[in-house]
């Protein structure tokens, strides 16, 4: 039997679905002992787990270097990878919103300045609306953009919202629901395929419990 | 002989050989075409490409033309109306700007087509030489086919507009069937439509097993000609030790504008993308104003060179160190009786630090030195 490689982001999402995993009967036990290993293997249940950042999650499983992954919903909308998206784990839930200053009022005689590090949800979404745009790309405190005359708007994720109260912010729109999803490599899915079929439908068992 | 990686040809032109007489056994021409096409083909056809980014340039006349991004477009140009049927097959390398590196790359590509009054058997055909073809690559790999109508019309039994179509079918493209129902919410349409659609993209498995799950959804709508098309496609496999390798699986969905009826992927293990690819294009022969049907595929070798790449692990087998000063035709002597052993020798004045050899050797005196490794 050939292992099956997991990617699992790294962080409180990733060990929240890593026991998901183990609940379903595929544990590691030495992925969740302290220290800097990135590469956990069991050749009880053949499973070899990989912790990437939540953003290259997808990465790793298009070009086969993980047969299989778990990659928040975002993620998956922006970078548009060519896998299989097997089922919606229900983990993580949190929404991409575009949000603005408490006083923001659009003047669509101009362009709107929309600062994110979602660029393609960005351009989807406006596009769909038909507003004109420039994206300022950024990669981290997002939430700023505004205050500093950078943006107009932001498009980010949104949790709890405390972030962008504590920033003088407030959702203008909803773009999209996100959740964590479990992502298949489809040359994986085709020679790979009883033991991805196995663990989807037993994960699948699992969440259907808890829901 | 152990001449090496450099003189033998390189695994993928095996291939390609290997191909090409598979391609004339079944009485397919091979078919040579020129690098550059005017650019204005393209320019009405950017549609029908994998991307729009072309490159140009004016020839002497003050044409615009382009090199070829890509190669079924120039074949049903100048394929000839009622001319039965015409069989043929290329390897030529067209010039695309790749997902991965955003640039311009030469991409080398082997396919065929079949053009005229098609017939099922044909298509069977087609299909057969595809799984032929995976089988030349590697022999574990998968033939993975579905049916745009099937598609189509059980995406249609949703209800609702050509965007609520174009993303449940993204959903079947990508096996997702969890954000389904959010997609009916939006549009406004029950989720209960969508159950007969959900089940069908659900669908994986040997041909027959799929064949009467499909009978079995409840709901769905009349695909009894369209199963039957899938049915006779298959029957060339019969008693064929490929037909195990053959999976019916409606995450193959093809672009509509360009695809229609039977379309197909092929794998192969030691991959992470599908390495073939093909189906029936009638849709796209009568958008370029052709009334008979095509059947093709082609495979894209750029995507088997990790697969056959045993990295060559040395430049050449000896470097051979001569003094300098020494008589040309001896050095020649020394390095014809090393190449008389299978080795490759690379002769130099001086030992070259980044060139990896098995073997370094002195030539002095007219005698070769340093070669007890060497049987």
């Amino acid at each position: 039997m050939e292992y099956l490689n997991i990617a699992l982001p790294k962080g409180r999402l990733g060990e929240k679905v890593y026991r998901l995993f183990e609940d379903a009967g595929f544990g590691c036990p030495s992925l969740l002992q302290p220290g800097r290993k990135l590469i956990f293997e069991n050749n009880q249940n053949y499973v070899r787990y990989f912790w990437v950042k939540p953003s290259d999650v997808a990465v790793y499983v298009e070009h086969g270097a993980a047969d299989i992954g778990v990659a928040g919903k975002d993620i998956i909308a922006e970078y548009a990878p060519d896998v299989y998206e097997l089922l919606d784990l229900g983990l993580g839930k949190c929404r991409v919103c575009v949000a603005a200053p408490k006083d923001f009022n659009d003047d669509t005689r101009k362009t709107l300045r929309v600062a994110t590090k979602f660029c393609r949800i960005a351009r989807n979404y406006y596009a769909n609306t038909g507003r004109d745009i420039d994206i300022i790309p950024l990669n981290g405190s997002i939430e700023i953009a505004p205050i500093l005359g950078l943006s107009d708007v932001i498009v980010d994720i949104v949790e709890t919202g405390t972030t962008l109260k504590e920033n003088d912010l407030s959702i203008v729109a909803e773009i999209m629901p996100v959740s964590a999803r479990l992502i298949s490599n489809k040359a994986s899915f085709r020679f790979k395929n009883d033991q991805i079929e196995n663990l989807t439908a037993k994960l699948s068992a699992q969440i259907g419990d808890i829901q | 002989m152990r001449y090496t990686e450099n003189s033998r040809p390189e695994p993928t032109e095996r291939l390609v050989f290997s191909l090409r007489e598979l391609y004339s056994s079944f009485g397919y021409k091979r078919y040579r075409m020129s690098k550059f096409e005017e650019y204005d083909f393209y320019s009405r056809n950017k549609e029908f490409l994998v991307s729009d980014q072309i490159i140009t340039f004016t020839d002497t006349n003050g044409r615009l033309m382009a090199l070829k991004p890509d190669v079924t477009l120039s074949i049903i140009k100048n394929s000839p109306e009622n001319s039965g049927i015409s069989k043929l097959f290329y390897d030529e390398n067209v010039y695309r700007v790749t997902r991965s590196s955003g640039t311009f790359r030469e991409i080398k590509q082997v396919g065929l087509e079949c053009i005229g009054n098609t017939d099922p058997y044909c298509l069977s055909e087609v299909m057969y030489l595809a799984s032929q073809t995976l089988e030349r690559v590697s022999s574990k790999n998968a033939l993975t086919l579905s049916h745009l109508g099937i598609l189509g019309k059980f995406a249609a039994s949703v209800g609702g507009d050509e965007y609520t179509t174009a993303r449940l079918l993204e959903c079947a493209s990508s096996k997702n069937t969890h954000d389904i129902d959010s997609i009916c919410v939006s549009a406004g349409i029950p989720v209960c439509n969508a159950s007969a659609f959900k089940q069908l993209i659900s669908l994986c498995g040997a041909p027959e097993q799929v064949v009467d799950q499909i009978a079995n959804i409840e709901g769905a709508p009349d695909v009894n000609k369209e199963v039957g098309e899938l049915i006779s496609s298959m029957g060339i496999f019969k008693d064929s030790p490929v037909r195990s390798k053959i999976v019916i699986d409606f995450s193959v969905t093809g672009d509509m504008n360009y695809y229609n009826g039977i379309v197909f992927k092929g794998y192969v293990d030691g991959v992470p993308d599908s390495v073939l690819s093909g189906g029936c294009y009638d849709t796209l022969m009568r958008k370029l104003g052709k009334r008979s049907g095509a059947v093709g595929f082609a495979i894209y070798l750029d995507k088997l060179e990790r697969l056959f790449g045993e990295d060559s692990e040395y430049d050449s087998d000896v470097m051979l160190v001569y003094e300098k000063g020494s008589d040309p035709a001896l050095i020649r002597k020394a390095a014809e009786e090393l190449n008389s052993k299978g080795l490759t020798v690379f002769c130099t004045p001086d030992a070259v630090k980044d060139r990896k050899c098995r073997y370094v050797c002195e030539f002095k005196d007219g005698k070769v030195k340093g070669t007890d490794g060497i049987s």
